[in-house]
């Protein structure tokens, strides 16, 4: 994020089929982004490096090299967001691309109407200048600097754990996080062992902060790929 | 024991029992061994010690340049086996001094300390007197080494050290040759002695013992000496047929001569030994390169087998088999050999091969058997036994090359067995990569023209939803819901093809089954919208092992199943209980309820009731069956007393195998 985020955003598309890069070009100017194309990886690669897209639509099947691959070498200068869309729906597939950087993953065939509500999400969270010292999200106010937590006003008791459990989802809300991604991030771990563990911190969480604990609106669950805060208006 | 052995190694009369526990890691073990029965006292002495201290150890024999007789040879390959057989590593060095070979391989081997034979009791006096100087000197020697001398009491009375009976009947000609030679020699003399005077005629005799010793053993060598001095001096030297002396010049002469004549012969003897014993290992050592580089050209089990085989007999000058374990098919190998196949042999092989050890002559095991089998063991444990037909036993050399080629074998064996392992899990992958190359080229050609119409139809609607006019955002709707079954039927086509080509791993992890139910009910929640959906739980639902994503799939199937064949505003019950070791998973409807026929097919491909509604192809619950199978689970539907149907999916609360549990979707009515 180099300079200030300009009025309308750019939106770099990088798909092999003309026809979806067509309709998604439809979609976006006229949901006010501006939209540039590229049919291949490396052609996507160094349309990122001329125009510094704000976002990125990646086609992880394309016909040159791997829409990983693309990720990856993204990922080496660029911190733009990146959201996968794709046909492939193997969880394996989503968390192989999110821990490679992407900052979401939708798949073909996606309807529009959540295609525009995902990329609102990422800008809003995309931008550092905005982010605020208190994030607000649905019943849930989480004071960044005073280290408090409140629900509906009420003041909520973490634990120190919990506490950066719910951080690390507050600096990533809207973002699918991978039980990797968490595992490494809270308790060290490398191994996918300690899946549980999480299962286990999440329920605690759930509990506190969620009105019905069955039935998560802020902590969601992502099958198999990991865990999601929502950003509620 | 001793308490402090930095201070007191030894007890103060230098021959001492006694075991010294040192902590240190790298503490090794040598036991001295020869061919006596007390060696295998120190054998078993050293290896007690070397487990209480967990260190490694070797037992070392030092062959003097002597030759043994065959019975001695056998009883020190007995020895040397037993060591190995209790997890040394058994070596052979060759050395004129015992213990200066003891030292050499000591330092070599960075041994701690040694362990030998204690001098036995005063028995036997020569071989006690020459014991007890080998364990004066090794205590002298030792350096910073610990020495343990090991009493064995009773064993003692058959001890015999390396020197050995000599070969009797060889010796006796060798010794017949010599008198005949030095008596030549004389009766020569006695013509030119005359000419050339008497300590030319010394010079001569020199010559012949030399020539001797080239060609005769030690003894003989030395006898050759004493006797050509004696004959010089009794018939030569004046005054002449007696062994007087009269002149000093004489007497020095004759001295030396003695002295000479002695050291010649010795040193003779010596050199020869050494030629032979670096032509025998030459031999060996070529032999094995040989097998080696043949091993390493073979590239098939026939190869292996057939190349070993011929090498082995090439060396041995005997019929050789191998024979593989009968768990492997490949037995047949050796079974077209005409020269195995005698009872004696098939017990031998069994036997070898059952107990990992070596049996036959010049072993302990079966000895009175005229053929030799060794077993072949390698990573994979004993997978065949080498054998070989002899007349006599392999003498000890032989025998450490027979074992040296059995082990090459069996490596070769093992490394044949390992590049087959590694070839077979490569084709897996290879195999398992086409799949998924191909299933994901499907998805993207057939799910790419779907995503087309699908996001043409939802910017029309989503974009420009107030400019159009009801008739055409009906039509819009039309093809969206068109759309998405398509991609629904298209999704579980390539799931059916996920799932029965095996590419479905099921992921067991933690999962609550409650977190499970909301989940797919609010997934499915605008489908079953205006049905009244409720959710049972028992108390205290336990978390089970369970792949979290196959589960949902199953689940949601049967819901959106239920959603599809009972009408609106009917009840859809969803609940999950745990009955015994399994956790139920039931969705009840009050539906129409399964057409009998149909009931116990229902869960094959594209099976559909009569009543069925238009669309569908009949794939949903033989996925339904496919996820549930696959993580070692039963899926089961019957119809409800007063109307409806209801599907179970049963899930192992603890299961078992969850790799070897993956059953393929449909196969089964």
């Amino acid at each position: 994020m180099s300079d200030l985020p300009r009025e309308t955003a750019l939106v770099l598309v990088i798909d092999d089929e003309p026809q979806i890069r067509r309709l998604l070009r439809v979609c976006l100017e006229m949901s006010d982004y501006e939209v540039v194309e590229a049919a291949t990886g490396e052609e996507g690669v160094a349309q990122a490096v001329r125009c510094q897209p704000d976002i990125v639509l990646l086609d992880l099947g394309l016909p040159d090299v791997d829409g990983n691959a693309v990720l990856k070498r993204l990922r080496e200068w660029s911190q733009a967001p990146v959201m996968v869309v794709s046909v492939r729906r193997q969880e394996a597939d989503k968390i192989a691309a999110l821990d490679n950087g992407a900052n979401d993953y939708i798949t073909k065939p996606f309807s529009t109407g959540e295609l525009l509500a995902r990329l609102r999400v990422i800008r809003r969270y995309m931008q550092p200048q905005s982010k605020p010292e208190v994030f607000l999200s649905g019943a849930l106010a989480v004071d960044l600097a005073a280290r408090t937590v409140k629900l509906n006003g009420h003041p909520v008791k973490l634990t120190a754990t919990e506490y950066a459990l719910l951080l690390l989802f507050v600096r990533h809300a809207g973002k699918v996080l991978t039980h990797g991604h968490i595992l490494r991030e809270i308790w060290g771990a490398n191994d996918l062992e300690k899946t549980g563990v999480l299962r286990v911190y999440i329920g605690y969480l759930r509990d506190k902060l969620e009105a019905d604990p069955a039935k998560p609106r802020l902590l969601l669950t992502e099958p198999g790929v990991g865990y999601r805060l929502a950003l509620i208006d | 024991m001793i308490d402090d052995p930095e201070k007191k190694p030894f007890l103060s009369d230098g021959r001492v029992t006694s075991a010294f526990f040192n902590q240190e890691p790298e503490t090794r073990l040598l036991a001295a061994v020869g061919p006596n029965l007390d060696a295998q006292g120190v054998i078993r002495w050293t290896r007690n010690l070397a487990g209480a201290l967990h260190c490694r150890w070797i037992a070392l024999y030092v062959a003097g340049t002597d030759k043994l007789d065959t019975d001695t040879e056998s009883l020190l390959a007995r020895n040397l086996d037993l060591a190995r057989e209790l997890g040394a590593e058994s070596l052979t060095t060759t050395d004129e001094d015992v213990v200066r070979g003891l030292m050499r391989v000591a330092r070599q081997w960075n041994i701690t300390q040694i362990v030998a034979g204690k001098p036995a009791a005063r028995r036997g006096w020569s071989k006690s007197r020459r014991r007890d100087r080998v364990a004066t000197r090794l205590l002298q020697n030792s350096g910073g080494l610990e020495i343990h001398l090991v009493g064995m009491g009773g064993a003692v009375a058959s001890t015999v050290w390396p020197k050995g009976n000599r070969h009797r009947r060889a010796r006796f000609a060798q010794y017949l040759v010599v008198v005949d030679v030095v008596a030549l020699v004389t009766a020569g003399a006695f013509f030119f002695t005359p000419i050339v005077g008497s300590h030319a005629t010394a010079l001569v005799y020199l010559l012949a013992v030399v020539l001797l010793a080239l060609f005769v053993d030690r003894g003989p060598a030395l006898a050759a000496a004493a006797l050509s001095a004696l004959f010089w001096d009794y018939f030569f030297l004046p005054p002449f047929f007696a062994f007087q002396i009269h002149s000093f010049e004489d007497a020095m002469l004759f001295g030396m001569y003695f002295v000479v004549a002695l050291a010649l012969g010795q040193l003779t003897a010596r050199i020869k030994a050494q030629q032979q014993e670096e032509r025998e290992r030459e031999v060996r050592s070529t032999s094995l390169y040989l097998l080696t580089r043949e091993l390493n050209e073979a590239r098939t089990l026939e190869a292996i087998v057939g190349r070993a085989k011929s090498q082995i007999e090439a060396v041995f000058g005997a019929p050789a088999t191998i024979t593989m374990n009968a768990g492997r098919q490949q037995s047949a190998v050796a079974a077209d050999d005409a020269r195995i196949g005698s009872v004696e042999d098939v017990a031998l092989v069994s036997w070898v091969m059952a107990q990992g050890r070596q049996a036959g002559l010049g072993t302990d095991n079966f000895p009175e058997a005229r053929c030799l089998y060794v077993p072949l063991t390698n990573s994979a444990g004993t997978i065949g036994a080498v054998g070989l037909r002899l007349e006599n036993p392999l003498s000890l050399q032989q025998r450490i090359l027979f074992d040296a080629f059995s082990q090459q074998i069996a490596l070769a064996l093992d490394r044949l067995r390992l590049s087959e392992l590694a070839e077979k899990a490569r084709v897996l992958t290879e195999s398992e990569r086409l799949s998924k190359t191909l299933l994901d080229s499907m998805s993207h050609e057939l799910r790419t023209p779907i995503a087309a119409i699908q996001s043409a139809a939802g910017n029309l609607l989503e974009l420009e939803g107030a400019g159009l006019s009801e008739f055409q955002r009906q039509m819009m709707e039309e093809i969206g819901e068109a759309t998405e079954r398509l991609d629904r039927l298209v999704g579980n086509a390539l799931e059916l093809n996920r799932l029965e080509s095996g590419a479905v791993k099921p992921l067991l992890n933690e999962c609550s089954p409650a977190e499970l139910v909301h989940l797919c009910v609010t997934e499915t929640q605008k489908r079953l919208a205006p049905r009244l959906v409720s959710i049972q739980f028992e108390q205290n639902l336990p978390i089970t092992q369970m792949d979290f994503v196959l589960t949902q799939q199953a689940l949601t199937n049967l819901l959106s199943n239920a959603a599809a064949h009972t009408p609106p505003g009917s009840p859809v019950e969803v609940s999950a209980r745990v009955e015994r070791d399994r956790l139920l998973l039931t969705v009840a409807d009050r539906g129409p309820g399964i057409d009998p026929g149909v009931l116990p097919r229902i869960f094959d491909k594209f099976v559909r009731g009569p009543g069925a509604f238009a669309g569908g192809a009949g794939l949903g619950l033989s996925l339904v069956k496919g996820f549930v199978e696959a993580q070692g689970g039963t899926v089961s539907a019957l119809n409800r007393p007063g109307g409806g149907a209801s599907f179970t999916i049963r899930l192992p609360l603890h299961p078992p195998a969850p790799a070897s549990s993956l059953v393929p979707a449909g196969g089964s009515p």
